[in-house]
């Protein structure tokens, strides 16, 4: 669904920025990224992004914080003005068709299955989906929990 | 062997999760059991359909409730032996696809017990004797849908989704639920059997009641305009699920409801035109949806709303055969369709974004032949499946002569006219035009495995053939294979007005050209540089940028991509204020007036009453004296008073 763009979870994984350069790099990418939605051919967006680049290059002397402030509002309300409604997101990055898929259980809560003869094995899943740890026979079943 | 066309797919659905079978037996034994009911199915389709021997099978009694009989009884008679070829087909063609597609999923036994519970279900509501039966098949299919859907369960999108899908389903439930309850009001019974004899001998309001219940259930169960979110939102789940929900199976749960009841839409005048509109009206949407749509499967989600829309359209005009024959065709090349798509998702990492395709031509030659097979059905292409039976419903719809068919006409004729326009779109954007991929991923990107490229090829054939070798049986005039199951009423036959008349139809002979014109323009203009300006006229000050005029077209679009795929008017304007008003209504009446007359306002009266008679109990023996002689007074006094 691409709908559903799961922003408060972008914010956790994204530090918010420092300084005043790592906030205009941000925004910067954001620029280029949302450039690259609307014109999705290379030959196309090529341009857009040197054109983002010059207006980018063009403020890059302004020393005046409040100036800068002011320029770094106006560029908010582009991005957001200019919004894509689906914009493109990697398989695998947070909203992508792959995120959240089959998430591994974590070491702390992995379930363990008592089969058989007292052999202990972790989850019935592939390594590369489950934390598999195996625990010695002798272990009481009341202590294997939530280790 | 009847019973076991429902049974088997059951069978294998238990056996897929069995720990005896495993990870790796569970769905080779599933995915047997579902092609051994395929070839039942067959059988059953030459025996019941071809050599016009219906089969009723009563399993036993169910309840009674006064004149209420109900009964495990189902039915296999030319409708449900059509409908069978499709389901059958589809669902084992799916789960030999993902035998290799789900390989590496560690949940892939679950999977494939989903997969054959959904067979089952929609068995059972294809093979149902009575509404009842049917409406058991009916809310499997939808929680069936509903498990498979959200089958990545951990994902947020998807748990969403899978509740938006089975919330939509509830409000057709709803309808049909009511449908049921009015049916057993009006006609006494359940069995088709009984309801179609009594049908010219019902009030027709009531019929069209009946019906509009009825089409409210079709209506969120096939897609159609209103309820048809849930189909696009459904793409969350494994692409085998979209191919079997949303092309042969589920979909066309709602137009097989229509059929299935065509000897009462029959004498309903009003519900047929209400049908054809919807259908017409949905045919658009569903088409003008795909044309802006960048996710690949959802494009191919939305052109199937719009198909559906065309067979409720043949329903509309009382041509339940060309919805029936339209429905098998587009199961097949829509679930070519999804496999594919599935194929170009799986090569390229996951990646479904149109936007970021292109150039795979060169590198999946076979995935590109039989999807270019599947759309040109879908857009109707001479002597393609689906040129058989669209063409013939484009045809035929102009035969009444009427202004519903007229509208019913305009809007199925744009509709395909877009659907020629997406799907080349598609194609263009997915194979055609410049790699726009990731360049990591360019090393990875292969063709389907063999498992994988033998369902391809299946649908394949199915896609070009099947139009021409069964249309005769399908539509050919006077032949006896529908043995009035499909009942057309003698003042809406159209068919021979159709085949006969010359003139019918004359802008139809235009179509597949201009369809294929539509394709070559479109073409350059993906390469075409884009004038307009957006970034290139970037202001760097606010006021510039509100008052820049040539943004504004972004706007619309984004409109109307968000209106089409995400429906914010349905959001902002029904569903926020149905519930601003059954907050009212909760707090002012049950909470309000309900509470204040009931169990509330009781518990309030008797407490104050209590109170006050406490209050007479003083401890002095002359004031119990008082009022006992006070009563004693003033009891006769009333009496005489009143009397």
């Amino acid at each position: 669904m691409s709908g559903l763009n799961i922003p408060l979870q972008i914010v956790h994984l994204q530090a918010v920025p420092k300084t005043h350069t790592q906030k205009v790099q941000r925004l910067y990418r954001q620029a280029l990224r949302l450039s690259a939605d609307w014109y999705w051919e290379r030959a196309q967006w090529r341009e857009k992004a040197l054109i983002i680049r010059e207006h980018f290059e063009a403020n890059r002397h302004v020393q005046n914080p409040k100036e800068q402030e002011a320029l770094l509002e106006v560029t908010e309300m582009l991005l957001a003005k200019y919004h894509h409604p689906q914009p493109f997101k990697y398989a695998s990055a947070p909203g992508g068709t792959k995120w959240e898929r089959n998430i591994p259980f974590p070491e702390e809560v992995s379930v363990v299955f008592v089969i058989g003869w007292g052999r202990l094995l972790t989850s019935h899943l592939p390594s590369h989906s489950c934390s598999t740890t195996l625990f010695p026979t002798t272990t009481p079943l009341n202590e294997l929990s939530l280790t | 062997m009847y019973l076991s066309i429902v049974i088997l797919p059951l069978l294998g659905g238990l056996l897929a999760v069995n720990r005896k079978c495993g990870v790796v037996w569970g769905p080779i034994l599933s995915t047997i059991c579902i092609f051994i009911t395929a070839i039942l199915g067959t059988i059953a389709f030459f025996e019941a359909g071809l050599s016009e021997a219906p089969v009723y099978i009563n399993l036993g009694h169910w309840f009674q409730s006064g004149y209420l009989n109900v009964e495990w009884s189902l039915v296999f008679d030319s409708l449900t032996v059509s409908m069978l070829l499709p389901v059958l087909y589809v669902s084992a063609l799916v789960q030999l696809y993902s035998l290799s597609y789900m390989d590496v999923d560690p949940h892939k036994s679950r999977f494939f017990s989903y997969l054959s519970l959904f067979s089952f279900a929609m068995l059972l509501l294809v093979a149902g004797e009575n509404l009842l039966v049917l409406f058991v098949g009916w809310e499997g299919v939808g929680l069936v849908s509903y498990l498979l859907v959200n089958f990545w369960f951990t994902r947020l999108a998807a748990n969403f989704a899978a509740l938006k899908a089975f919330l939509i389903n509830r409000v057709g439930d709803t309808g049909l639920a009511l449908g049921l309850l009015l049916g057993i009001a009006i006609f006494g019974d359940l069995s088709f059997a009984t309801i179609f004899s009594m049908a010219s001998y019902i009030n027709g309001d009531l019929l069209t009641i009946f019906i509009i219940f009825l089409v409210i259930g079709a209506t969120a169960k096939s897609g159609q305009m209103g309820l048809s979110t849930w189909l696009t939102a459904a793409m969350e789940g494994p692409t085998p699920v979209s191919a079997l929900l949303h092309a042969a199976t589920m979909v066309t749960a709602g137009v097989y409801l229509l059929m299935r009841h065509s000897p009462l839409i029959e004498y309903s005048s009003t519900g047929l035109m209400i049908i054809a509109l919807l259908g017409g009206f949905s045919a658009l949407l569903g088409a003008a949806g795909g044309l802006l749509e960048n996710d690949m499967k959802r494009v191919i989600a939305f052109s199937t709303t719009s198909q559906l829309g065309y067979m409720v359209v043949c329903i509309g005009i009382s041509q339940h055969n060309i919805a029936l024959f339209h429905l098998i065709n587009h199961a097949f090349f829509k679930a070519l369709l999804f496999l594919s798509a599935g194929s170009v998702i799986h090569a390229i990492g996951d990646i479904q974004d149109l936007r970021k395709m292109g150039g795979l031509i060169l590198l999946l030659p076979r995935t590109y032949a039989v999807m270019l097979l599947a759309s040109l059905s879908l857009m109707a292409f001479p002597f393609m499946t689906g040129f058989y039976s669209k063409d013939f419903l484009l045809e035929l719809i102009l035969v009444p002569r009427n202004s519903t068919s007229a509208m019913a006409y305009i809007l199925a004729l744009v509709a395909a006219v877009l659907s020629a326009t997406y799907s080349a779109r598609l194609l263009i954007l997915a194979f055609i035009s410049k790699p726009n991929y990731p360049r990591i991923i360019s090393p990875l990107i292969h063709e389907p495995s063999s498992l994988m490229t033998i369902p391809l090829l299946v649908l394949a054939v199915g896609s070009v053939f099947f139009g021409y070798l069964t249309h005769d049986l399908f539509l050919g005039l006077g032949n006896t294979f529908y043995q009035q199951v499909l009942f057309i009423h003698p003042n809406h036959l159209a068919l021979l007005d159709a085949s006969l008349s010359a003139s019918s139809g004359y802008l139809l002979e235009y179509l597949p050209p201009l369809t294929l014109l539509l394709l070559f323009t479109l073409f350059p203009s993906n390469a075409k540089p884009s004038t307009s300006a957006t970034t290139s006229s970037m202001p760097l000050s606010l006021s510039a940028a509100m008052k820049d005029s040539g943004s504004n077209q972004y706007f619309y679009l984004a409109m109307y991509t968000g209106i089409l795929s995400h429906f914010n008017i349905l959001n902002h304007f029904i569903i926020q204020r149905t519930l601003k008003l059954s907050v009212i209504i909760y707090r002012s009446i049950d909470k309000g007036l309900l509470e204040k007359c009931g169990p509330l306002g009781l518990k309030q009266l008797f407490t104050s009453l209590s109170f006050i008679v406490e209050q007479f109990s003083t401890g002095f023996v002359l004031h119990y004296a008082f009022i006992i002689v006070a009563t004693l007074v003033f009891i006769p006094f009333v009496y005489i008073l009143i009397f």
